[in-house]
């Protein structure tokens, strides 16, 4: 058990380290999503397409990103559960 | 606005690669587009063709013609009703999105794609320009302003799905060998209206007190390709939403103004159809706007005195100026002031990093679709001369093809009139509002000095 859980721990600790925005619950890229708080993007765009890459919203800074940076704040949606709904809270209370 | 089925996690995290096969609509408009392109060639060559699903209305002088063609080919528009909804439907479902949703708002599209055909076909329409895209955008603009549609009606309302799907159908109308000859003009004449119009658009931001990175959006909005290159910028550079949003509005309202405006301009100056298109590709914002405006001026081709060049023409010079000549770049532009915006200015606390590969992760995938369709194209039809081009090939299997994508650009235009609520838009405010206009004043006057006076000749003859 020793063994094997040391190495899982150090190979999450790893990723853990590694992790961008993009493993960040405080980041949305769901392209209905990020039409919906961008308005009008939708009308001559789409949150489908190829150009937006992999880009996202950080909800917590309110910044449109590509997500491959990470910062101070990063919270890990694995180790709190809760985190994908208090990022939609997050949303709902920035301003729309 | 919020149409799809899934309530996802917040972040799918990084996708592979694979997976944008599926994934993203430029894919989805790949598939289909081809899938019509490769049916058309197979039935051709087999000694048939795809007119009996490519029914158009008639042109008309008596009503009573239209319900004529009703009465004997409503089959075939039942057909391609059905059609045209179970591969959108599949596309859209993969996107996420519900079909009980998606069906009655593309029965709707459907049904007013029709009415704007028919209205579009009567001989007397070019006399009080009812162009079907001007029709189309305009009667959407009303519904979406005054009665209003349910939101969840947008599902069927993809507007850059359905322009994406065309611009590969367009592709097969294109002469691959067209598209070799003149896509270095192209884009050597977009290339100095991109750099000239964001560096005003930016310049002038900067001096107002606007963030650089706003500046920037706001430029790659009036430069590129608008809203698509406007979000992709804001993302490069770790811009504020609520900048991207302002630079959305911004977007949206100037390239309104120039689908009405470019045409009208066009024909009042009697410009030749190929190079009104390529002033179209230079000035418009958006590939769909840029489409109706084009469509709508090649519509004058034949019917208005003075007015010289194809209806072709038109369209194709506005696709090989903003799609060859703009839209493929992006990836460039935001990997470049990626770097100048982590190197150059202060630091935002979350993420973005400059990355070269997303050159190729926000390249325009549909443009490839394009250039297949058209390689597809001009192998099939290598050996003919040009009258048995004419003769046989262009009814047999390119007229067809065009039809089709026609449909494909209605469902588009009369989408982005009924998607545009300007009560939703963000407000733009003065000085971001101030520095794009100005970009578009100089981007509208530039455009059409290198379409008309520099590069004209070359416009004019475009394709003869």
């Amino acid at each position: 058990m020793s063994l094997l859980a040391a190495i899982a721990t150090a190979i999450s600790a790893r990723n853990a380290a590694q992790a961008t925005c993009f493993s960040c619950a405080h980041f949305c890229d769901d392209p209905a999503r990020v039409e919906a708080e961008m308005p009008g993007l939708a009308i001559l765009s789409s949150g489908h397409a190829s150009v937006r890459a992999q880009d996202g919203l950080c909800v917590a800074h309110q910044l449109v990103i590509n997500g491959r940076r990470r910062c101070g704040d990063f919270a890990s949606p694995a180790s709190e559960a809760r985190q994908p709904e208090a990022s939609r809270s997050e949303l709902d209370a920035s301003g729309r | 606005m919020m149409t799809a089925s899934t309530d996802p996690a917040i972040s799918a995290g990084p996708s592979s690669g694979w997976r944008e096969l599926w994934s993203k609509e430029d894919w989805w408009a790949i598939w289909i587009g081809l899938s019509i392109v490769l049916a058309s060639f197979l039935l051709f060559w087999s000694g048939g063709n795809l007119r009996w699903l490519a029914v158009l209305p008639p042109r008309w002088t008596d009503f009573s013609q239209v319900l004529g063609d009703l009465a004997v080919n409503w089959p075939r528009y039942a057909t391609q009703f059905v059609f045209w909804l179970a591969v959108f439907s599949a596309a859209l479902f993969a996107l996420g999105y519900k079909a009980r949703e998606f069906i009655p708002a593309f029965s709707l599209l459907y049904l007013a794609a029709y009415v704007i055909f028919v209205v579009g076909q009567w001989e007397g329409a070019v006399h009080y320009n009812l162009e079907p895209p001007l029709i189309a955008l305009f009667s959407g603009l009303l519904i979406a302003n005054t009665v209003g549609l349910p939101r969840w009606l947008d599902a069927g309302f993809r507007v850059e799905f359905y322009v994406k799907t065309g611009i590969v159908l367009l592709g097969a109308t294109v002469p691959f060998s067209l598209i070799a000859l003149a896509g270095p003009v192209a884009i050597l004449q977009a290339f100095i209206v991109s750099i000239v119009t964001f560096a005003v658009i930016f310049w002038i931001g900067v001096k107002l007190g606007l963030d650089r990175r706003f500046a920037a959006t706001l430029g790659a909005g009036g430069a590129v390709c608008g809203v698509s290159a406007a979000i992709a910028v804001a993302a490069a550079v770790g811009a504020k939403k609520e900048d991207a949003s302002v630079t959305i509005t911004a977007v949206v309202l100037w390239a309104i103004v120039m689908i009405f405006a470019l045409p009208l301009a066009s024909r009042a100056l009697l410009l030749p159809t190929g190079i009104a298109g390529a002033w179209i590709g230079t000035s418009e914002f958006a590939d769909a706007a840029g489409i109706a405006a084009a469509q709508a001026y090649g519509g004058y081709a034949g019917k208005v005195d003075g007015i010289t060049g194809t209806a072709d023409q038109a369209v194709q010079a506005f696709t090989l100026m903003k799609v060859v000549g703009r839209d493929v770049w992006i990836g460039i532009w935001a990997f470049v002031l990626a770097i100048i915006a982590t190197t150059r200015w202060e630091t935002r606390p979350a993420g973005s990093r400059p990355d070269a590969g997303e050159i190729w992760r926000r390249f325009p995938k549909f443009v490839i679709g394009f250039l297949i369709a058209s390689a597809i194209i001009t192998a099939a039809t290598a050996s003919y001369s040009l009258a048995d081009y004419n003769k046989i090939a262009v009814p047999g299997l390119i007229g067809p093809i065009k039809d089709l994508r026609t449909w494909t650009f209605i469902f588009c235009f009369f989408s982005i009139g009924l998607t545009t609520r300007f009560r939703d838009l963000a407000a733009a405010g003065r000085k971001p509002l101030a520095a794009f206009s100005t970009g578009v004043f100089v981007n509208v006057i530039l455009g059409f000095v290198l379409s008309v006076y520099v590069f004209g000749g070359y416009w004019e003859k475009l394709g003869q």
